[in-house]
C-alpha cells in the first residue's frame, strides 16, 4: 500500500538517502533498523512530505504522492508521529487532539474519535485539561501517537517512540502500538535505534546503512542474522582484523 | 502440495516489488563489504543506486568462474568469517576451487528451498528418504538432508559408495525416496537385480534427481528401473547448492525460486540477454545470500526459459531442462572434468594431438574412454613400449582429475566426428 521506489534525498549538501526502494502493505508493521544517521527519519520525513525527495517515486495505493505537500500527504492517510513528539505544549491535551484532526473535513465525526482515543489511551482522559507540556514523556508519546490518529491515517509512520523513555514506559508505549495495529488493522513504518524492540513488534524490517538498505527480511530472519545481533542487538563485537 | 505457498505463487506485480527490493540490498551489501564487486561496479562505473529497475540488472558487468578463484579461500565473502557458520567448496582437480560460506540464515534459507522442492515432489513426514549424495565438501548431501529434516521425513544419510549395501538399506529399511544422482540411481537398479531384488517389493515411489543433467532417456531408465516417479532439480556448489530449481508434479521444466534468485539467459557468445524459448547460458544473481552474495554469476549451463504458466499454480519461472554446458566441461561419474585440463595433462608427456572423450555406460556404471590421436612422437613399434606409455598416461590422468579414464592411441580417422565429447550415456 505504501511504497517507496529508488528515493534518494538530500539534508542540505548531505545525500542523506541513496536510493531506497521500500515498501508497507496493508497491516502490516514495517521496522527500519539501524545506527545513528544511518537515514531513517529522513525517509519517513521524506515519505511525510516535510522533505522533498530529490528522486524516486512514492505511491500509497494507486496514488502518486510524490510531489504533494505535507498537508496533502496527511489528508491521503499518512500519519506521522516525529521524533521527540513535537506536541503543542502550552496546549490542553484535548486541544491537541482536536488539532490532530485539523485535516479532516468531518469534523461532526471528531469528538467521537476523542473518545475513541481515550479509550485507547486512558491516561489522556485523565489529564485531559492538563497543559501538554507537563505530562510525562510516555503519556506524552501516547498524547502525540493519539493526536496522529485523530487523523484517521491509513499508515502510521513512528520515529523512536521509546526515545528517552524509561523500559517500563517503553513496554507500556509498544503494547499500545501493537493493540493499535492488531485492532485498528494500522499499517506503520517503526524507526528505532532500539533494534531488539523494533524486531519484537515489527512484522517486517529492513536494514538502513549510510543512506541504503542492505538487508531486508522477516523480522524472524533478521533476529536471526549475526550481521545483526552484532551490530545491532548487541551481541558479539567486530574483530580488529575485520 | 507446497511448503511456502505464499511465496511460490505470489503474483507477477508483488514478486516483481520484493525482488526489485532485494536485489537493491544485495547490491548495496556486495558493493560495501566485497572488493572485487566494488572494483567492477567502479570499474564499470555504476553505483549500486544506479539500478533502479529490472532493466537496469543488465548494466552489471558478469560473474565469471574466474573471478570466484582468484578470491580463493575468502576474498568473495560478504560477511566476516566469525559470521560464517558452514564452509563447502567445489571438488575436483581439474580446477581450482571455490571456497563459498553459509551465515546461520543463509543454511536455514537453502533448507527451506529445497523443502520447497521436497514437498513439490511429494516427500512428507510420512516418507523415508535415502539420501545418497556425497556428505563433504560439496553441497549435495547436506542441501537435501536439512531441508527433508524440516518437512520432518525419516532421512537415511547414506551418503555414496557401498552400493550393494546401499540397495539392501533400500530394501529393509522402507525407503519410500531415493536422492541422488540420476547414475547412482541407475547403479543401484542393478545391484537390485545382483541382490535378486525385485524392485516391484521396495516402498520405493519417489526418485529426487540432482547434480548432473538428466535426459529423457536417463530418467525413463530410472523409472522403469526403479519403478518410481522422477523429479529433477537444479543446483550450483558456487551458488548455494541444490535448490535453485526444481520440478513440480507437473513434470514440465523446473521452477526457480524466484524471490530468491534472478535467473537471466544470455548468448555466451556475447552476454546478450535471450527471451523465453531462447536457448543460452544460465546467469543466476542471488537475492538474499548473507555470506555469498553472486551478482550475474555466469553457471556456465545451457538452458532456456519454458513459456506459459504451470499447471501446478506456482507462479515461479520454469527452465526447460539442461542442454550441456558452454565451456568444453562435462560431468563424469559426478566430477567436473575440463577438456582443457586434459590437453594440459598429456601436453606434460608431449601430447598435442587432437582429442575426443568417449562417455557411454556399461550396464549402470558409466564408462569414460579418451581417443588420442596418434603423433609422431609417440609412435611405437612395440606393442609392449605403447603399451607402457598410456598406463603412463592413465596414471598421470587419474592423478590429474581423480578419475579413471582408458586412453586408446587412434589415428584421427577413427574420431566419431570433430566435437570434443562424444557423450552417449543417456542412450
Amino acid at each position: 500500500m505504501l511504497r517507496l521506489s529508488n528515493i534518494h534525498t538530500y539534508y542540505g549538501n548531505i545525500h542523506a538517502v541513496k536510493g531506497v526502494s521500500i515498501h508497507v502493505n496493508p497491516g502490516e508493521i514495517v521496522a527500519l533498523i539501524g545506527g545513528n544517521g544511518a537515514g531513517k527519519s529522513t525517509i519517513l520525513r521524506t515519505i511525510s512530505g516535510i522533505l522533498k525527495p530529490a528522486s524516486g517515486t512514492i505511491h500509497f495505493g494507486s496514488d502518486d504522492i510524490t510531489s504533494l505537500g505535507p498537508e496533502s500527504i496527511l489528508r491521503t492517510g499518512i500519519g506521522h508521529v516525529p521524533e521527540g513528539r513535537r506536541l503543542f505544549k502550552g496546549l490542553t491535551v484535548r486541544d491537541n487532539l482536536i488539532l490532530g484532526a485539523y485535516s479532516r473535513r468531518d469534523r461532526d465525526r471528531i469528538d467521537d474519535d476523542i473518545d475513541a482515543m481515550e479509550r485507547l489511551f486512558p491516561i489522556l482522559k485523565k489529564r485531559k485539561g492538563q497543559i501538554a507540556g507537563t505530562l510525562s514523556g510516555g503519556e506524552q508519546q501516547m498524547l502525540a501517537m493519539a493526536r496522529a490518529m485523530m487523523a484517521r491515517p491509513g499508515v502510521l509512520l513512528l520515529d523512536e517512540p521509546s526515545m528517552g523513555l524509561a523500559p517500563i514506559i517503553t513496554a507500556q508505549i509498544y503494547a499500545q502500538i501493537k493493540a493499535l495495529n492488531l485492532g485498528e488493522g494500522l499499517s506503520m513504518l517503526l524507526v528505532e535505534q532500539n533494534a531488539r524492540l523494533a524486531l519484537n513488534l515489527a512484522h517486517r524490517g529492513y536494514v538502513v546503512e549510510t543512506g541504503r538498505i542492505v538487508m531486508e527480511g522477516t523480522t524472524g530472519e533478521l533476529r536471526e542474522s549475526n550481521e545483526i545481533q552484532r551490530a545491532y542487538l548487541g551481541k558479539g563485537y567486530r574483530e580488529v582484523w575485520e | 502440495m507446497m511448503f511456502e505457498t505464499r511465496y511460490e505463487t505470489m503474483s507477477a506485480a508483488e514478486l516483481a516489488l520484493i525482488r526489485m527490493e532485494r536485489l537493491q540490498s544485495t547490491l548495496n551489501r556486495a558493493y560495501l563489504n566485497v572488493a572485487h564487486y566494488r572494483r567492477t561496479l567502479d570499474g564499470a562505473g555504476i553505483l549500486p543506486e544506479d539500478v533502479r529497475s529490472p532493466a537496469d540488472l543488465q548494466k552489471l558487468p558478469f560473474t565469471t568462474r574466474a573471478d570466484l578463484e582468484k578470491g580463493y579461500p575468502y576474498d568473495m565473502f560478504a560477511v566476516p568469517l566469525r559470521e560464517v557458520v558452514r564452509i563447502h567448496a567445489s571438488l575436483g582437480k581439474a580446477r581450482k576451487p571455490i571456497v563459498t560460506g553459509y551465515t546461520a540464515g543463509d543454511l536455514k534459507a537453502w533448507a527451506r528451498l529445497m523443502a520447497r522442492f521436497l514437498t513439490g515432489a511429494g516427500i512428507t513426514r510420512d516418507d523415508v528418504l535415502q539420501i545418497s549424495f556425497r556428505y563433504g565438501l560439496m553441497t549435495g548431501g547436506f542441501g537435501f538432508h536439512s531441508a527433508a529434516e524440516l518437512i520432518g521425513a525419516s532421512v537415511i544419510p547414506a551418503d555414496i559408495g557401498n552400493t550393494a549395501e546401499q540397495a539392501a538399506i533400500m530394501h529393509d529399511y522402507l525407503t519410500s525416496a531415493i536422492a541422488c544422482t540420476p547414475g547412482f540411481a541407475l547403479i543401484l537398479a542393478s545391484r537390485l537385480g545382483e541382490l535378486r531384488i525385485n524392485p516391484k517389493s521396495l516402498r520405493l515411489r519417489r526418485a529426487i534427481l540432482g547434480a548432473e543433467r538428466l535426459g529423457a532417456g536417463v530418467r525413463s531408465r530410472v523409472e522403469q528401473a526403479l519403478g518410481v516417479e522422477v523429479f529433477d532439480s537444479y543446483g550450483s556448489s558456487v551458488v548455494l547448492g541444490p535448490g535453485i530449481a526444481g520440478e513440480c508434479s507437473a513434470h514440465d521444466g523446473l521452477h526457480v525460486y524466484e524471490d530468491f534468485f534472478i535467473p537471466e539467459i544470455i548468448n555466451p557468445a556475447t552476454g546478450e540477454v535471450l527471451g523465453p524459448g531462447e536457448k543460452g547460458e544460465l546467469v543466476i544473481t542471488t537475492l538474499m545470500r548473507e555470506a555469498y552474495p553472486l551478482i550475474r554469476y555466469r553457471t556456465g549451463d545451457i538452458t532456456m526459459v519454458q513459456e506459459g504458466a504451470c499447471p501446478c499454480g506456482r507462479t515461479h519461472v520454469r527452465l526447460a531442462g539442461f542442454f550441456g554446458r558452454t565451456d568444453s566441461t562435462v560431468k563424469v561419474k559426478g566430477t567436473s572434468v575440463s577438456l582443457d585440463r586434459l590437453r594440459e595433462i598429456l601436453a606434460a608427456e608431449g601430447v598435442a594431438t587432437r582429442i575426443q572423450l568417449h562417455l557411454c555406460r556399461e550396464g549402470a556404471f558409466e564408462k569414460a574412454v579418451l581417443l588420442v590421436e596418434i603423433g609422431e612422437t609417440f609412435f611405437f613399434d612395440r606393442m609392449r613400449d605403447q603399451k607402457v606409455f598410456i598406463e603412463k598416461l592413465e596414471k598421470n590422468l587419474h592423478t590429474g582429475t581423480g578419475l579413471h579414464l582408458g586412453v586408446k592411441l587412434v589415428p584421427f580417422s577413427a574420431f566419431r566426428g570433430d566435437a570434443p565429447v562424444v557423450d552417449e550415456r543417456d542412450e
